[in-house]
Formats: structure tokens, sequence, C-alpha cells
């Protein structure tokens, strides 16, 4: 197989700011008006109101190979998406697809709250590309990977939202497509059915498909991803192994500002923060955090303080530095590289942010950095405890249970 | 690897009006769409699609009581009841595809925004599923018929005129796919015209002959009443069930061409709009 089964050459997408949200017909005939009298209404589009969304992306995917695509928001990722799944169409460029798509960008794509379950799968599978005849030939399976059981005559909008998620997802993951373009909102819900779908992304990298995935979450594009790209502004900056554009992607210029700075008097500067989040066992996780810091003014020795904090601001972990004597030392020429080390018990699957503290002995606090993006943990198969809907604790820890015999009343 | 499955994605050097390869292999969501909206709309209702019938039996019978016995407006020699049910039974066809499919770009917007397929498909399940009541009214259209051409010495029905009937058909169904299509490019654009489409619909009523016979109009002024392509095939089925007047010959013609060019014009504009009015919305 030498074709590349997707091959996106120069693909650019424009949006002219002007248009977007215009779609009156006052504004419309006013801008004949305007141009009846003289003015162009060219004279707007040249004075920069136009945003690329995608400048001139190239890449090529082979067969069975699984793409990671990441990237901030806004940097273009979802009208790749878009471009690929012809919902709509590039500014200039071409993208040859050699296969059946299938586009799953949000979970029950094409239901009807008033139609059954059984409706809606065939309503969604044809949606999504599938004829009848495969819908019916899958129907049994379909019903039974979404656990819906009696319920399959009832009309959808009386389900539980869980119930929906699953049956739509249950369509999903019986696609036949050869290219499957998946967005990172499927992997949003509770931590089983995460678990789930990235099985089943897995048991479709072993059928040797080929997927885009696009996603925020580090682990997840680690874990699965064959390869990478990561977007900025439109335009590929990295492409290759999963690990190193996600590491540059955790590096790349726009972290910076992802925390909120709380203090800075100047002499410091956060230039990179780097997470990393590796399930070990039942009892055991490694998290490894870098940081690198401008300090070209900073005084000769500084104590670099770390905390960790759930999406609700709950403090999971602080690493105190100065009790330890484990102070850095500044040259001024060179920028400051810290890595911290730990072993706990395994997080709770979600997004975790970071704080990091600068300070002085006798300067005081000299930089604290809140809220950043550090790492995104998934559920793994053998926590079981963190898939029931009640479990909502930090940590999950192995614990032994037994039954005492004759207890003393 | 199959070849058949390759797609090209590129900014649409020209616009293909339909694309017949590809909408064939969309058959099954086309028919599974049609049954979403039947079954949607008649779920937890009572009468469910017997509701059809309703509608053009009670304006037919105001229509008698306001037009008929009130202002006295003529019906060529016809029972006005039977002359006004003829006129919304076709009239009915048309707006009421027409207003389920003027907006469908706009209607199903969260759905193009998700997923491809060829973007006509709703607009074209939208037309067929108004056949499902247009049916039921047919029947019941029908044992009127029989009743009345029974029951009267004089009046006698002319079967061989049927032969014209699946010609209206196509004509009315066309119009309206046309009309749909054009409406739904400029909506998606122009999203305040949406709430001019109700209103449009309903003055269209009375710019077409369905309460009042062509006759009654001056002479000179007919041209203008022709101008209307719903005017002759409305005329043409109550000539041809009701022998109520004279079959439209030139109006015929002229609102068969304007049907069809009225179709291709919307298509263009439809498939030009379609490709990119995702980013719009």
């Amino acid at each position: 197989m030498t074709e590349p089964i997707i091959e996106v050459n120069h693909i650019s997408k424009r949006y002219r700011l002007g248009q977007i949200g215009a779609g009156s017909l006052r504004e419309e005939l006013s801008a004949v008006w305007q141009s009846l009298r003289g003015r162009s209404r060219k004279t707007a589009d040249k004075n920069g109101n136009e945003l690329r969304a995608l400048d001139d992306v190239s890449f090529k995917v082979k067969t069975g190979e699984i793409l990671g695509v990441i990237g901030h928001n806004g940097a273009g990722k979802s009208t790749l998406l878009k471009i690929l799944s012809r919902i709509t169409e590039p500014t200039s460029g071409e993208a040859t697809l050699r296969g059946r798509v299938a586009s799953l960008l949000e979970v029950g794509t094409g239901f009807h709250p008033e139609l059954s379950g059984r409706d809606n799968i065939f309503l969604s599978g044809a949606v999504l590309g599938m004829s009848k005849d495969e819908i019916a030939q899958k129907f049994d399976r379909i019903v039974e990977f979404s656990e819906i059981g009696k319920f399959i005559n009832t009309p959808i909008k009386r389900y539980s939202s869980g119930m929906t998620v699953r049956l739509g997802f249950a369509v999903a993951a019986h696609l036949d497509a050869d290219i499957l373009i998946v967005d990172e909102v499927l992997a949003v819900g509770d931590a089983r059915f995460q678990e789930k779908c990235l099985n089943m992304i897995r048991s479709i990298q072993e059928d040797g498909r080929t997927i885009i995935f696009v996603s925020h979450n580090s682990s997840a594009i680690e874990s699965l991803c064959t390869r990478a790209i990561l977007l900025e502004r439109g335009k590929i900056v990295a492409d290759g192994p999963a690990h190193q554009v996600m590491r540059r992607y955790l590096q790349s210029e726009e972290m910076k500002i992802d925390g909120r700075v709380i203090i800075n008097d100047g002499r410091l500067k956060l230039t990179s923060f780097n997470a990393t989040y590796q399930y070990i066992d039942r009892s055991t996780c490694r998290i490894e955090f870098t940081i690198l810091l401008d300090a070209k003014a900073a005084p000769p020795e500084l104590y670099i303080d770390m905390a960790l904090e759930t999406q609700e601001n709950v403090r999971v972990l602080q690493l105190v530095s100065l009790p330890h004597q484990y102070s850095a030392q500044c040259t001024g020429d060179k920028p400051v590289s810290i890595t911290y080390t730990l072993e706990c018990s395994p997080l709770k699957p979600g997004d975790y942010f970071a704080t990091v503290y600068v300070h002085h002995p006798q300067l005081g606090p000299l930089l604290q950095v809140d809220r950043i993006k550090a790492i995104s943990v998934i559920a793994q198969a053998d926590y079981p405890e963190c898939r029931s809907s009640g479990f909502n604790a930090l940590l999950t820890v192995p614990f032994e249970f037994r039954q005492n015999h004759n207890p003393q009343s | 690897m199959d070849k058949s499955y390759e797609i090209k994605i590129q900014p649409a050097s020209r616009i293909t009006l339909l694309n017949w390869k590809e909408l064939s292999g969309y058959r099954d969501l086309l028919l599974l769409i049609i049954r979403r909206d039947f079954v949607a709309r008649y779920q937890q209702t009572i009468l469910g699609p017997a509701w059809a019938i309703v509608q053009p039996l009670a304006t037919s019978l105001v229509f008698t009581v306001i037009f008929g016995k009130v202002a006295k407006i003529p019906t060529d020699g016809a029972p006005p009841f039977l002359f006004y049910l003829t006129g919304m039974l076709f009239w009915q066809l048309f707006s009421g595809s027409v207003l389920a499919g003027g907006n469908s770009l706009q209607n199903n917007a969260s759905l193009f925004n998700k997923v491809y397929f060829p973007r006509i498909i709703p607009s074209l399940g939208t037309q067929i599923s108004q056949l499902i009541p247009f049916t039921i009214q047919l029947l019941i259209y029908a044992g009127f018929g029989i009743w009345y051409f029974t029951g009267s010495e004089t009046a006698v029905f002319h079967w061989q005129r049927l032969l014209w009937f699946p010609f209206l058909l196509i004509l009315v169904i066309t119009l309206s796919l046309g009309i749909s299509l054009g409406f739904s490019a400029i909506t998606a654009k122009y999203r305040d015209l949406q709430h001019a489409l109700g209103f449009l619909v309903q003055l269209g009523l009375y710019a077409t002959p369905v309460i009042y016979p062509v006759s009654s109009i001056a002479e000179q002024w007919r041209w203008m009443v022709w101008l209307n392509p719903m005017a002759a095939p409305i005329s043409t089925a109550k000539w041809m069930l009701l022998d109520a007047g004279s079959a439209p010959g030139i109006p015929l013609i002229f609102s068969t061409v304007a049907t069809g060019i009225i179709l291709v014009i919307a298509l263009y504009f439809f498939q030009r709009v379609q490709r990119t009015f995702i980013d719009t919305v």
C-alpha cells in the first residue's frame, strides 16, 4: 500500500470576520448601498478583517495510523476536522480521503427525542453513513453494547442522559468506516464511558483502520496515537511521534499564558511548565513536573514550591522545598529548570491544575502562577471503583475487606 | 482499496445541481428522515395523520360561508364547498411543503454542523412527507366527489381528464421543492426573512385562484393571475375534477416552464449556499 489513505495538500481556510454574525438583509443592503456610492466592500477585507483558521496545512496519513491533532483553542483543530468531514469547504487547497469516512464529532448525531431507541439507532446509523441493511445486521450487537435493554422501544426523550450517550456511542462503535474522525467531545462523560470510548479506539486500531483524533487530553493522545501534529494559529508547527509532539505542545508558547499570574515582581518569568502522569498500579502513580524559569535578573538562590489542585480548586498535593533545603541556584545567564518527581496513590480521572510559587528567604515571594493546566487523568481499567457513579474521592487506594467473626455486641 | 470511496475535498470550482450518484447512496437516510418526520409529528397525538383532513375541511367550510354565502363569489357553476376543497387540496400540498421545507438549512444546522450528507436530503424528505397528508385528503375528497356526482343529475364526471392528475401532482411538488430550496438558501443567509415565509404563503393563497375562479377577474388583468405559477395547476384541477371553467392552456405551459426555471435557479443558489453556510451559522 503505497498511497497514503489521507492526503492533505496546502489546505487553507479563511473567514471574513465581517461576514460572521452578519446575515441580516439590512446590513447587506447597506453594504450594497455603500458600494454603489463608490465605497468598495473590499477595503474592509484589506484592513486585515480576515481570520486564517488554517494556513497552508499539508500532511499525509498512512493506513492504520492513529493521528492525534493537538493545539490550543482556536488553533484550527475543529476547522481541520470540519473540512476533513466535509462539513465545510476549504478556501484553497485540497484533500483526498481514500476510504469510507465517518466523523464522530458528537455523541448521538442525528438523534430525535421523539423517536424510540430502535428508530434512533437506524437514523443515527444512516446519518453517519451506514446502510439500512448494515444497521439491521448489527442491531442486536448495538443494543447489547448500549445496555439499553428493554427500553429500546421507548422514545429517547425519556432516557437519562447517560442512556442517550451510551446509545449514541454504541452506534458509533459499530461503524465500519476506513477512516474515523473523532473529536474529543467523545471522551467526555463519566470515567467508565471514557474508558469504553478509549477501548473502542484501541480496538479500531487493532482492526488496522485509520483514525484522526483531536484532543487536549495528553495521556489519551500519548497512549493512543502513533503520531501527532501540533497546530498553532492554523499552521502545523510539529509533526512526529505523539509523545514528542505532546512535549512540544506542553512547552509551546501559549502555555505561558495558560496560568494566572498572581504575584510577579519582574525578576522572574515562568517560561514553560510540563507535567506527566503515569499510572503504575492500583496503589501507585508517578507524577513529574518540570518547570523552566527565565531568571536573568533573579537572586542567586531560589525556593520553588508546587501545588496541584483539581478543577474544583481542591488542593491535592503541595511540594514545599524550604524545609528540605531544596533550593535552586541561579547563575543569571542560564534559565533555571527544575523537575519534581513523586509517587502517590492514583488520582481520580479529571483535569488537574498546578500552582508554582517562587520565593527567596529574604526577598519574600517573587512569583506565583495559578491554575496552570497540568495533567488530565483518564480512567484505568484496573481500578473499577472510579467507574461507579457514586465515586468522587480524590484518591483510589487498594484495601482489604474482611468480615469479623463473633463480633462482641 | 476500494477506489469508489475516494473523496476529494477542494473548493468547488463549479456547482453541481444534483449529484445523482451520491444521492442514490443516501436512499436509506432519505427514507429514515421521512419516517422520522412522520413519527415525530404524530407522536402523542390522538388523531395522528387524520389531522390532515381537519384543516382543509374546516377552511373549505368557512370559505363556503364567507365567500360563497356572504360575499357570493361565483364558483363557475361548481358546488362552492367542492370548489374550495379542490383548491385547498392542491394549495395545501404546496403551502405545507413550503412552510415545512422553506427553512431547511437553518432547521438542520446543528446536524449539518456535525456530519456530512447531501444537504438537500432533508428538503427532499419534507417534500415526500407531504404526500402522506395529501393522500389522506385525497381519499376524503374522493368521498365527497362520489357523493356529489352520484347525487346530482346534471353533473358529469370526465374520467379521461384524470390523466392530467399525475402531471399536476408532479408540477406542484416540483414547484414547492423549488420554492423551498430557494427560500432555504435565502434564509440561511438572511435569517430575518424566515419570519416572512409564513406571511408570504398566507398572501399567496389570495393571489391564487383557490377561493375565486379566474373567470371572475376582468379579462385585461387575468395575465397577472397567471403570472403566479400555482394559478394554472389549481385552475386545471378544478376543470379536471369539477368541470369548473375551462382548461388553461397557455398558462399551464407557462407555469410548467416557470416551475422548471425556478427549480434550476433555486437549486443553483441552494448548492452554492450549502457548501459553506455552516461557517455563518
